[in-house]
């Protein structure tokens, strides 16, 4: 005899989604400072290194990619609710 | 060659353009055309006085200098901006709730209104902030001094002087039309907020123009432009570690703190939501604007002779190549980034300056208080007015003083590192209810000694203000304090220095002041609604019943707020209050409500002492808080005593009228009923009546006599049916019925229906194999509806050959039984009312019954927990 599939359990999914919105995007400048820091951990100093034209490429890609994340936040996040925190 | 008129009649067609741009803004916002002003896109664009003219043509230099560096002045920022959801958005909800106009307000009004600190942060944003306007000045003259010497004048310093005064004049000018038109800050300055975005744009697209015409226009496209940057000098990444981190830490902080970003983040914010687009948007912008950076200096190292200013590379790139529409472009960028900071800083230093020093100090030095004075609203306009005069001639000074030697960049990050000793007292004020005044004027005041101390005072070189002497040994020899090596510990770089010891001084005393010492009742107050601002966003409620008279207050108001926005504001609370006219009681909340309008005009700490001139002293009490948190306290017991009352009368309404409802219904049920009832008995017994009569005459012969006997008899016989079926029926109504369980065959009961029935009228077909149904329920109730249901259906049927199937159905829960007989069925509307009381649908004496037989079938299935019900198309059908 087949088995019923088992029901999802019940969560009320857009609240659930809001609430992790709020994470990511408490998280996002964390985010932004770690990668802005990383071409500190590149080494400097190196004779004959090429560093700045990569720091720059480097820093623009991930500053530009924190955008992108940043407006998918934005656009999606409501500030309206008074139960938040 | 560019003409130098040509430029200059440039520079004031322009500057007439942003007069009428911010004319006709301020026109469509007061006949409230104005929605598009309020726009998150305005709001972004706005934000971008961020990049001042130091960015504009100092970004360059300092790449020129120090390779990637300059981008921490962008990231910091771009940080901030991405986590709003931690600070702005809370900044932003205690802007609006707390009507806050400057950010000296914001932390008065969070250490309880305090007069004393909001002079001390008046004092530090105007000491830090002024040679950032000297910055301006400096670099609008200079690019003026750029044109000048390319179409063949020399300028000396006199010539450049005359221009930086020119421009403080005109700025000081535009800034008294359009940004003291409105008292109340929080109305916003529409024609300037509107000013500056176009400024933003102009700015913007006159860099990227310049950056486009280097890369492709001189570098010959990317790569080659890459690599002409890994073959100058700034090609090696030597980026020291500590002086980025501080950098971004402080550009970032400086967002959040700078009087100016301030002013256009928090109090001419329009709408939260704006923030959540300009949290991605503005970080964007600055990408466009830091874009080209890198690439203009590295080509502008490359093609201009040595030792030229790297600073003005912006401007002397294209005036070298010969594109001169260009270099005018670059120029107008200049010059906006220039002038939109200075506008929106002397707004933000000139009310913070009048509402924090010039109008106490006005209030305290009239003995009758703000009742016997003349026109507070121009006395605040004034007031602001000067200070704008005053804050740019500040700044002009300080540029002569200054000499506009330095390099662009160093100004800004002196500039950034003294206002963010406001910082620690910011957060901590928004975030932790334990910090107190007291805390926050111990670590005020000696960040900001220690800025003045090791970086402020030394940049104005050795000798200058700070001996020689003094900085290599310190004070009398006093190795510790020298200026930079706090400590004993040197070799740091200056800057990095002075933003380590006093950021961490700054925040570790205000941290342990604050723990040791105790706040004022109406600290804790405003501490509470600044923390918890998400829960309430309510006034405080700090005044007693006062001794003021409405009429004095309205007064007073209508000086600050203007007659007909005083008036309004009275009427409305008069209104509220229930009452007609302009002047209601002077409640605590009123007065309360109050403080926080005029403290939309003035800043909270004059409002409060305004207010407080008027109750005659008598302002709040800790007892007073009490009873007014006990009152409230009371009010809200109260009106949830009155909610749970009003619910449950609802409750109680609700089901008297059901009840009622009910009551009607049956009333009417009875009436239908005796009416009924009463015929049907009148009838047999006029029969019984009549015939008796002629019985009693006596003349009837023996046929007649035994004829009419039994008329009689039959009559009678039905009178006793219809009794038994009424007294049946309300035994069953009432539930006062006694089941008999007992066991048997379905089969068997049909049996005994059909042959009880005895009909050889109608044509019964059984299929006997499907009645092998083992029933235990009271079998002879049972036997008694499917004689009924059978009865009736050869009483009714009206086929030419009737018959009647009955068929037999089990299914897991139920047995069915269905009666279908071959007539034509029972109109729609009567299928409703066949089982109710005295229904017969057709001639009654045909069917010699009272019409009870199927309402006592349904009972009796109720009874037996089944149901009978009458299926269209084929029958009746009941289930058990």
């Amino acid at each position: 005899m087949a088995k019923p599939p088992p029901k999802p359990t019940f969560l009320a999914t857009a609240t659930y989604r809001q609430r992790r919105l709020r994470d990511v995007a408490m998280g996002l400048p964390v985010l932004g400072a770690v990668l802005f820091t990383i071409p500190l951990l590149w080494p400097r100093d190196g004779l004959g290194q090429q560093g700045t034209s990569d720091a720059l490429r480097f820093l623009f890609l991930s500053w530009f990619c924190l955008i992108i994340v940043g407006r998918l936040v934005a656009r999606k996040i409501r500030s309206d609710s008074a139960t938040e925190e | 060659m560019v003409s130098f008129n040509l430029l200059i009649a440039v520079s004031l067609a322009y500057v007439a353009f942003l007069f009428f741009i911010a004319f006709v803004a301020e026109r469509r916002a007061e006949t409230g055309r104005g929605a598009w002003l309020r726009s998150p896109l305005i709001y972004t664009l706005s934000l971008s006085i961020y990049c001042t003219a130091w960015t504009f043509y100092g970004a360059v230099g300092y790449a020129a200098r120090s390779g990637l560096e300059y981008l921490t002045i962008y990231l910091g920022p771009t940080i901030v901006m991405l986590g709003w959801w931690w600070i702005l958005r809370k900044l932003v909800r205690i802007g609006r709730s707390q009507r806050i106009t400057s950010i000296a307000d914001l932390i008065s009004s969070r250490f309880g209104k305090s007069t004393a600190l909001g002079v001390l942060v008046t004092l530090i944003m105007i000491t830090s902030v002024t040679p950032y306007l000297a910055l301006q000045l400096q670099s609008v003259t200079l690019s003026f001094a750029v044109f000048a010497e390319s179409s063949g004048q020399i300028w000396g310093g006199a010539e450049l002087n005359a221009a930086a005064l020119w421009v403080a004049a005109g700025l000081a000018l535009f800034t008294i039309l359009f940004g003291t038109r409105n008292l109340d800050a929080n109305e916003r300055h529409h024609g300037i907020v509107t000013a500056i975005a176009v400024e933003a744009i102009v700015k913007l697209f006159a860099l990227v123009a310049v950056g486009i015409f280097v890369v492709w226009g001189v570098g010959g496209g990317i790569r080659p432009t890459l690599e002409l940057i890994d073959n100058s000098a700034i090609s090696q990444w030597t980026q020291p570690a500590g002086r980025w981190v501080g950098l971004t830490f402080v550009s970032g902080a400086a967002l959040l703190c700078l009087p100016r970003m301030f002013q256009v983040l928090v109090v001419e914010n329009a709408e939260e939501s704006h923030l959540a687009t300009a949290s991605w948007a503005f970080p964007l912008y600055l990408l466009v604007m830091s874009l080209f950076v890198v690439p203009i200096a590295v080509v502008g190292l490359d093609l201009m002779p040595q030792g030229s200013n790297p600073d003005l590379f912006v401007l002397t790139v294209p005036l070298a190549q010969g594109r001169e529409g260009l270099a005018i472009l670059s120029f107008l960028g200049g010059f906006s980034s220039a002038t939109s900071m200075v506008i929106v800083s002397t707004i933000a230093l000139a009310t913070m300056v009048s509402n924090h020093i010039v109008v106490p100090l006005w209030l305290s030095s009239r003995s009758f208080g703000a009742l016997m004075s003349g026109d507070v609203r121009q006395v605040v306009l004034l007031a602001r007015r000067l200070s704008i005069g005053g804050v740019l001639l500040f700044g002009y000074v300080y540029y002569r003083l200054s000499g506009g030697g330095a390099a662009l960049a160093a100004i800004g990050l002196i500039s950034f590192t003294g206002v963010v000793q406001v910082l620690p007292a910011m957060i901590g004020g928004i975030f932790w209810r334990g910090a107190t005044r007291w805390g926050a004027v111990a670590g005020l005041a000696v960040g900001f000694a220690i800025w003045g101390w090791t970086l402020f005072l030394p940049s104005f070189g050795a000798g200058a203000v700070i001996s020689a002497h003094v900085l290599a040994d310190g004070p009398f020899g006093i190795g510790w304090l020298r200026p930079q090596a706090l400590f004993g510990i040197g070799g740091i770089d200056p800057v990095l220095h002075a933003i380590l010891w006093s950021m961490l001084l700054n925040a570790g005393l205000f941290f342990a002041v604050s723990v040791m010492t105790f706040p004022l009742p109406i600290e804790r107050l405003q501490g509470a609604q600044f923390v918890n601002v998400y829960e309430h966003s309510v006034g405080t409620q700090a005044w007693t019943q006062s001794k003021a008279e409405a009429e004095d207050l309205l007064i007073m108001s209508q000086r600050i707020l203007g007659p007909a926005d005083a008036q309004d504001l009275f009427q409305k609370a008069a209104q509220s209050q229930g009452k007609a006219g302009y002047l209601p009681d002077v409640t605590p909340e009123f007065v309360a409500r109050l403080e926080r309008e005029l403290a939309g005009s003035v800043g909270a700490a004059t409002a409060h002492a305004m207010i407080g001139q008027m109750l005659e002293g008598a302002s709040v009490t800790v007892q007073d808080l009490i009873a007014v948190a006990d009152e409230a306290a009371q009010i809200m017991e109260y009106s949830n005593q009155l909610e749970e009352k009003s619910a449950e009368q609802e409750r109680t309404a609700r089901a008297l009228r059901e009840a009622n409802e009910k009551l009607t219904a049956l009333s009417i049920q009875k009436d239908a009923f005796l009416s009924q009832i009463s015929h049907e008995l009148r009838t047999p017994m006029t029969s019984i009546r009549s015939f008796s009569e002629i019985l009693g005459d006596g003349s009837l012969g023996k046929a007649d006599q035994a004829k009419y006997a039994g008329i009689i008899h039959a009559e009678a016989l039905r009178l006793t049916r219809l009794l038994d079926d009424l007294l049946d029926l309300s035994v069953l109504e009432n539930g006062q019925v006694n089941l008999n369980q007992e066991t048997g065959q379905l089969s068997d009961l049909l049996d005994r229906a059909v042959s009880a029935v005895g009909g050889g009228q109608i044509l019964i077909l059984r299929r006997r194999s499907e009645e092998v149904v083992t029933l235990t329920t009271d079998l002879d109730r049972l036997t008694q509806v499917f004689i009924n249901l059978i009865a009736n259906a050869e009483k009714y049927c009206d086929a030419p050959n009737p018959e009647l199937r009955i068929e037999v159905t089990r299914t897991a829960r139920a047995v069915t039984v269905d009666f279908i007989d071959n007539g034509r069925g029972i109109d729609q509307e009567s299928q409703q009312v066949i089982f109710e009381k005295f229904s017969r649908l057709s001639d009654h004496r045909k069917a010699g019954g009272a019409g009870l037989g199927l309402a006592i079938c349904r009972e009796i299935m109720a009874r037996l927990d089944g149901a009978i019900t009458y299926v269209p198309g084929q029958g009746g059908r009941l289930s058990a």
